[in-house]
């Protein structure tokens, strides 16, 4: 009975902690107008712990009117939510979750083409946040990306 | 015998130390977060992000690119520096102008610049039609160079606050690209970066 006690106790204390943590709620329109051009095979790079807190939920892309320059949306989301994923973000003192992207961009040819998307980019996410990620072709002949994500403070 | 191992004991436990103290150099990879983050300063990281953000925004505006298919030409202008640091903006302008660059839409001039010419010797080697060592059909012809279309130019602002321990900085990357010809202001863009930092109570 007194163990019993003690466990529920110590649940309590969790959830307690754990509803203190900076949970984003959102609310958005269901009949949507928009007609994203979703990329159908998409590579994305990541590390084990990056893998299970972090989600790519789409990869979207757009041909610029005029310039004809490939234009990328990916939509990443934070699911860190949870009694137990909250507590442990908020013991490591890991919230908000930072990670870090990267944008290669090929030519037809398969070459590399270094931009300023070719360096680790910062971004914070609380839990339960959609964030978006926006990069441009450097030039028409580039159609092919390769997009890596990473916690922050892992070298590579 | 004992008394000379306690010495040796000693001697080396103080080579630890010392060596403990020593100041160690390495090289880091540039595009990795492996830098100094300090409060007061543009740290190389916050160039890159300034830089990202300010490209992706401008290529993605398209106004770099013409409908009769001429090249647009670009000359950097000034980007004024609003911050407490000695900082060179040319590290954001050359990001930037090598971006222009790369899209194939646009071409910059270093014959004219918002602080003189980057480079002086378009106008240097119109000057050698007067010097008889050279053969004056090779000299540059005055009235060939191109004028820019438009000029890229900015501003770094910086606001420093400080409660307590607690310091922070605030800095705001502006950057506009004007049609030469209308004086108008084609695209604008803003980065801001913020950073906090503290010191202990007892640290300095």
């Amino acid at each position: 009975m007194k163990k019993t006690m003690l466990w529920l106790a110590a649940l309590t204390a969790l959830a307690c902690v754990s509803g203190c943590q900076n949970t984003v709620n959102t609310v958005e329109n269901r009949q949507k107008d928009m007609m994203p051009d979703k990329v159908q095979t998409k590579y994305v790079s990541t590390d084990r712990f990056c893998r299970d807190r972090l989600l790519v939920k789409r990869v979207d892309q757009q041909i610029l009117p005029d310039t004809g320059l490939m234009m990328i949306q990916v939509t990443i989301y934070s699911n860190r939510t949870g009694v137990w994923q909250e507590y442990w973000a908020w013991r490591t003192n890991d919230t908000p979750y930072k990670i870090e992207y990267k944008i290669d961009w090929f030519d037809v040819n398969g070459m590399v083409v270094n931009t300023t998307n070719s360096v680790w980019i910062e971004k914070d996410l609380l839990p339960g946040e959609t964030q978006y990620i926006q990069a441009v072709a450097p030039n028409v002949r580039c159609r092919d990306f390769k997009i890596s994500l990473k916690e922050y403070g892992i070298a590579q | 015998m004992k008394m000379n191992n306690i010495g040796w004991v000693a001697a080396a436990a103080g080579m630890m130390l010392v060596s403990g103290c020593a100041y160690q150099s390495v090289r880091i990879d540039p595009a990795s977060n492996q830098g100094l983050t300090t409060v007061d300063d543009i740290n190389f990281k916050d160039w890159q992000i300034a830089a990202e953000k300010g490209v992706n925004s401008l290529l993605q505006s398209g106004v770099l690119h013409r409908a009769d298919g001429r090249k647009t030409i670009v000359m950097v202008s000034v980007v004024k520096n609003s911050t407490a640091q000695h900082i060179n903006t040319n590290i954001l302008t050359d990001k930037i102008r090598q971006a222009i660059l790369r899209s194939g839409m646009a071409v910059t001039t270093t014959a004219v610049s918002g602080a003189g010419p980057e480079d002086a010797a378009s106008k240097q080697v119109r000057q050698l039609a007067a010097d008889p060592m050279f053969n004056g059909a090779t000299v540059q012809r005055n009235g060939t160079a191109i004028a820019p279309d438009m000029s890229l130019a900015g501003e770094i602002i910086q606001q420093q606050t400080q409660a307590g321990s607690a310091t922070e900085s605030y800095f705001f990357f502006h950057m506009t690209m004007t049609d030469l010809k209308t004086g108008l202001a084609v695209w604008e863009d803003n980065v801001e970066i913020a950073k906090q930092g503290s010191t202990g109570s007892i640290g300095w």
